[in-house]
């Protein structure tokens, strides 16, 4: 009886431990993300001690536009992204054939396992600029607005997700995954610029990355219709722009990732 | 035992090698932020006229193209990853049976996938930079050259050694990756990746010219574009050389200390 008490307590002992590490992790990625935030509205502070307005937005306004791009993307990793950041691994090590063999919605199962609580936390940092950002602006949206501006979050998270799950898609056929991850960061790097930023570039360009890569729309459409900023593309135009782009890249990553698991043939064989 | 180096320098690249197509697309999506670059800066100067504080329009370009440059040959992508597995996983142990010194090991291993990074990079890098071709003009006397060329080693050494003295943490911790990111997120905003540093305000500048970051970045591209010149230059080139060589000390130190730890472990 003595001897099961003592191994009970070394196991509590080690789970507690183990908990208290995974706490301090916790912590240590919030800190991080929320780092990265800090730096970006650093950058928009230094550089707006210099000049007045961006592409016609002033600091406010950008600062409203980092605030809601952050909401997305931590929205996004919250649900999506350590699960498929794992993706490569699984295909690596062959575990994703367990996967494979669940009654369930492959796809949903490599999506949805593990959820990020820090990046809720990050969500509500930006949620905090966005408030604080709007009160500078002096903005008093309506109902509709709010709606519209929640529905297209929404979009948004749509349009990571399916960014993302093409990325590690490729996964499938490089083992390296590494370097998908990092592409995820940059294209959506392009999602912090003002819209009215890339008038002047190519339209093969814009195209690109609004409607086939809809980075530049993902950000942009929420803060412009709550922020009511008329400069760039007429609004009308982007809102379609984001709706369509949502629904292609879904489409087209769920494809892409069909045809991927088709090709599939596991780590051993 | 002199000898030793140039057989590890040869595994280095093939090493480096395995992975070009990982290393191809990471280049491939490193032109989409110059791309967001770009145009981000183009729309500040409509607003804000010839010039940001000293910099003129295609002065800001330059420093952007340079810091790609820079950052393929000089920064660390994958050793303090490399360094961190070795120690958790055990593969030390075996290193540890053989006459070479750790550090230098790892250094040239690193210089090894930067050198090979570079020069798969270099061609198709210098092909994107050929729209702003008429925005770059580089010095025509050989000082500020000599200088970079002395300043950028100095920048590879200092990055190479915090990225080594970071993963000798995992003699003590199990996970460094939060600690990478977070560090490595000071050391992307002061080392100049957002924004020329000059352009904080002068006092923060000041104070952060005495930490290691600026010598990471900010300070060779400076000396390129003849922005630092003569004492400023030469106590500039002191302190990165300082930087240098008590970052090789702490990465020596923390060396010492981890292997008195993984003995103890390890038995």
């Amino acid at each position: 009886m003595k001897h099961h008490f003592q191994v009970f307590k070394l196991l509590f002992r080690n789970s507690l431990i183990r908990e208290m590490n995974f706490a301090a992790n916790f912590w240590l990625w919030l800190l991080t993300e929320f780092l990265w935030f800090i730096a970006q509205v650093g950058m928009i502070e230094v550089i707006f001690s210099h000049v007045n307005s961006v592409g016609d937005w002033n600091k406010w306004q950008v600062i409203l536009l980092m605030g809601t791009h952050q909401i997305t993307a931590q929205l996004f990793q919250a649900f999506f992204y350590i699960n498929l950041a794992n993706l490569p691994e699984l295909i690596r090590t062959g575990k994703l054939d367990f996967l494979l063999l669940q009654p369930v919605n492959a796809q949903f199962l490599v999506s949805t396992k593990q959820f990020g609580f820090d990046n809720l936390i990050n969500t509500a940092v930006g949620i905090g600029f966005v408030f604080f950002a709007s009160h500078q602006l002096q903005l008093h949206p309506t109902g509709m607005q709010i709606s519209l501006y929640l529905l297209t979050i929404l979009c948004g998270i749509g349009i990571h997700y399916s960014i993302f799950l093409t990325l590690v898609t490729l996964a499938f056929w490089i083992v390296k995954a590494q370097g998908m991850i990092f592409g995820y960061y940059n294209l959506m790097n392009l999602a912090r610029y003002p819209e009215s930023v890339f008038l002047q570039a190519p339209k093969v360009f814009r195209i690109l990355f609004s409607v086939f890569i809809p980075v530049m729309v993902v950000a942009n459409v929420p803060t412009r219709l709550l922020a009511e900023i008329t400069t760039g593309t007429p609004i009308v135009w982007l809102c379609g722009t984001l709706f369509l782009g949502t629904f292609l890249s879904l489409w087209g990553s769920h494809l892409f990732w069909k045809y991927a698991l088709k090709s599939y043939t596991s780590a051993s064989s | 035992m002199q000898g030793l180096y140039p057989p590890l320098f040869k595994i280095g690249i093939q090493n480096t090698l395995i992975y070009r197509w990982n290393f191809l697309i990471r280049l491939l999506f490193s032109l989409v932020p110059l791309f967001g670059l770009v145009y981000f800066w183009k729309a500040i100067y409509q607003s804000a006229g010839a010039q940001v504080q000293s910099y003129a329009y295609a002065h800001m370009i330059q420093y952007f193209l340079l810091c790609m440059l820079l950052d393929v040959l000089v920064t660390p992508t994958d050793d303090e990853w490399q360094i961190s597995a070795e120690i958790r996983d055990g593969q030390l142990n075996m290193l540890l049976l053989r006459p070479i010194n750790h550090l230098l090991y790892r250094l040239t291993l690193f210089a090894a996938s930067r050198i090979v990074n570079f020069s798969i990079i270099v061609i198709p890098l210098l092909i994107a930079f050929i729209p702003f071709h008429s925005l770059i003009s580089l010095p025509h006397n050989p000082q500020p050259w000599i200088c970079f060329a002395l300043s950028t080693l100095l920048s590879a050494l200092i990055q190479f050694l915090i990225a080594y003295s970071i993963a000798m943490l995992s003699f003590w911790i199990l996970e460094i990756s939060t600690i990478v990111f977070i560090f490595f997120s000071f050391e992307y905003f002061f080392a100049g990746h957002f924004f020329p540093l000059d352009l904080l305000p002068p006092a923060l500048f000041k104070i952060i010219l005495w930490t290691p970051f600026p010598y990471e970045l900010w300070f060779p591209i400076a000396v390129l574009q003849e922005r630092v010149t003569g004492p400023e230059l030469t106590q500039g080139l002191l302190i990165q050389f300082g930087w240098v060589i008590l970052l090789y000390l702490f990465a020596k130190f923390l060396w010492k200390k981890g292997l008195v730890k993984y003995g103890a472990v390890g038995g």
